[in-house]
């Protein structure tokens, strides 16, 4: 008789050992498979509170004044536009910084009143990541109008605003931030540099780090250090506060994410194991008697294993369905800021249905080697 | 067939060392059918086992068809039995998943059409045809017995070995099993039964007394020279099959 028939029919006979091993192991799935999902979603809700954290390093040109700057919120210094470009190719930029952003910015006059005049660049991020750009992308004849200076101007979206005597229709009125975003006019680079008769200048490029360093580790030390290589005509200031936010949110996710799935995968073996060692004990008459009939290790081994990786199967798909489920109908009440970001991941499924089986035949090792190891004779001895 | 030289086996026990087989030591030929008989705790399963190649004794020899059993490795002596020897035990031992026919088919080292015939054969000849589909826990002890007497005889080992084959069974049904192990005797069997009463010396050419794990009698049993076929009564279980 195949073994697989054999592995079946002993299945069906011992059912509610086999739909608890089932069981342990779907539930492992469902466990992995939502953690994923929810920890993919925890990444896409992290990313959006980042954006909106904005940037938090300013790259400036070096002869700026950091005290004026600081003061000011700006200065009147700038950096020719391929700064940028330069500042990518340099060899482990990325590793420090990404989203670069150049922008040129200047106080101006609007109507009469006090605006801020910024114009934004395309952000370029690192080669081969599918992270959306940060910061706004405006195209040129565009403006996106402060809450508190569209209100000033009486100006809605659709609308046309005259800068510097060119028209620019308004395709967005920010929300009020209680911020100096609430005076600024934000156009695109070209824009910006034509109005201000600035043309391939740039005030400051802004980024945001990539360092995800302990406590103790000076992250603008390194940050310096990077820029003096790839950019020395510049220097970096660090805003603290949104740094540490930043890497707090990061951390905090990945964490979520490191703590749940070594823990998941400990329980899920633990029962597998568990229920695996039952079935051997219930067994041990029956692999006495296989032994008696001539049966190697390796036959009584691939029963043991045998059985848990053809539950490991249908378990994958179960655990698939139910994680997938669970991600879905709860996920969007943990992130509400992405809900509508919650899909299915079917890719999941591959690997679930591949490493199931090898979860459950692993996790039935030590059961297997005990059934391996048994002596035929203390259950066939009647006497 | 079977050499059994000085073999002694020792527990482990809570006072030291418990000795299961003293310095054993027996022969038996080719066809013949020989009862060991002893008391509960004589150490007559402990042979058995160490003559079928599961239990490796502590010193001594075994040797079967000309093989020193604990001579092969592991794998091999596994082999061996698949092909050699045919076990019968108290406890029937059955698989409970597997139906009657399944059970008996799982004696065979190699299925093929002549076999499934054999099986066929001794499924009817033993009586069990109308549960051939029945797990064994829906049969009697007799029938269980049966099926695992079919599972030894289904390869026609050189070498049946059994163990208690009838304690658990009725005298009717004692009396078929060792019916048809003799009748496979007959056939140029070798047979060798262990058992604590003396139901299986009137079938046996030889019985040994086993006592406190030594061999303490030979002799040759009442039946030794007697043809077989003409003291049986006839029974659907010792038609030829």
């Amino acid at each position: 008789m195949n073994l697989l028939s054999l592995i079946l029919r002993e299945l069906w006979h011992r059912r509610v050992n086999a739909l608890l091993l089932l069981v342990a192991v779907a539930g492992t799935v469902t466990l992995l498979v939502s953690v994923r999902l929810l920890a993919t979603a925890a990444e896409r809700e992290t990313r959006r509170v980042m954006r909106d954290l904005g940037f938090n390093l300013r790259i400036l040109p070096k002869e700026v004044d950091p005290d004026r700057f600081l003061a000011e919120g700006r200065s009147d210094q700038t950096l020719p536009a391929d700064a940028v470009k330069r500042l990518a190719a340099a060899a482990g930029t990325f590793v420090s910084f990404n989203h670069l952003t150049p922008s040129l910015e200047r106080r101006i006059q609007i109507a009469g009143r006090d605006a801020i005049l910024t114009g934004l660049g395309a952000s370029v991020i690192g080669p081969g990541e599918k992270k959306q750009p940060m910061g706004f992308n405006i195209a040129e004849g565009k403006a996106f109008l402060g809450a508190l200076l569209a209100t000033r101007l009486q100006t809605r979206r659709g609308e046309t605003v005259e800068v510097m005597g060119k028209k620019l229709t308004v395709e967005r009125v920010l929300m009020e931030s209680g911020s100096d975003d609430d005076v600024r006019i934000f156009t695109s680079l070209s824009d910006a540099q034509s109005m201000l008769g600035l043309p391939g200048r740039i005030s400051e490029i802004k980024a945001i780090d990539c360092l995800c360093l302990t406590g103790d580790q000076d992250v603008l030390a390194q940050l310096r250090k990077a820029l003096a290589k790839a950019l020395p005509e510049a220097q970096v200031l660090q805003l603290r506060a949104l740094a540490d936010a930043r890497a707090r949110q990061r951390q905090t996710a990945e964490k979520y994410s490191a703590l749940a799935v070594p823990f998941v995968l400990l329980v899920g073996a633990l029962w597998v194991g568990i229920l695996s060692a039952l079935n051997v004990r219930e067994r041990r008459p029956e692999i006495g008697l296989w032994r008696a009939l001539g049966q190697g290790s390796m036959r009584i081994a691939a029963l043991i294993l045998g059985r848990s990786l053809v539950l490991g199967v249908p378990a994958a798909v179960l655990g698939y369905v139910a994680g997938t489920w669970l991600a879905l109908h709860f996920g969007p009440q943990v992130y509400p800021i992405t809900a509508g970001g919650f899909a299915a991941d079917h890719s999941l499924l591959g690997w679930a249905m591949g490493l199931a089986p090898a979860f459950a035949a692993v996790a039935s090792f030590l059961p297997a080697m005990l059934a391996v190891s048994h002596d035929p004779a203390e259950t066939l001895r009647a006497d | 067939m079977v050499h059994c030289t000085q073999v002694v086996k020792r527990f482990a026990g809570r006072g030291g060392q418990v000795a299961g087989l003293d310095d054993v030591s027996f022969e038996i030929a080719r066809g013949e059918f020989v009862a060991i008989q002893g008391p509960s705790g004589s150490g007559k399963s402990t042979l058995l086992l160490t003559l079928g190649g599961m239990l490796r004794p502590t010193s001594g020899s075994v040797s079967i068809l000309g093989q020193d059993l604990y001579a092969l490795s592991g794998s091999a002596r596994a082999r061996f039995r698949a092909e050699r020897l045919g076990f019968v035990f108290q406890l029937f031992h059955l698989v409970p998943y597997l139906d009657v026919r399944s059970n008996v088919l799982a004696g065979l080292p190699t299925i093929d059409a002549a076999a499934r015939e054999r099986v066929e054969s001794l499924i009817h000849g033993l009586g069990l045809a109308p549960r051939a589909r029945e797990l064994p826990s829906t049969l009697s002890a007799g029938e269980r017995q049966r099926v695992a007497l079919a599972r030894a005889l289904a390869k026609q080992p050189p070498l049946i070995l059994a163990d208690e084959p009838t304690g658990n069974l009725d005298p009717e049904n004692a009396a078929l099993v060792f019916n048809r192990l003799a009748e496979y005797q007959r056939g140029g069997g070798t047979v060798l039964v262990v058992t604590h009463g003396s139901d299986a010396a009137p079938h046996a050419n030889r019985v040994l007394r086993l006592a406190a794990g030594r061999v303490t009698d030979s002799a040759a049993a009442s039946r030794s020279s007697i043809p077989l076929s003409a003291d049986l009564p006839s029974t659907p279980l010792n038609r030829s099959s």
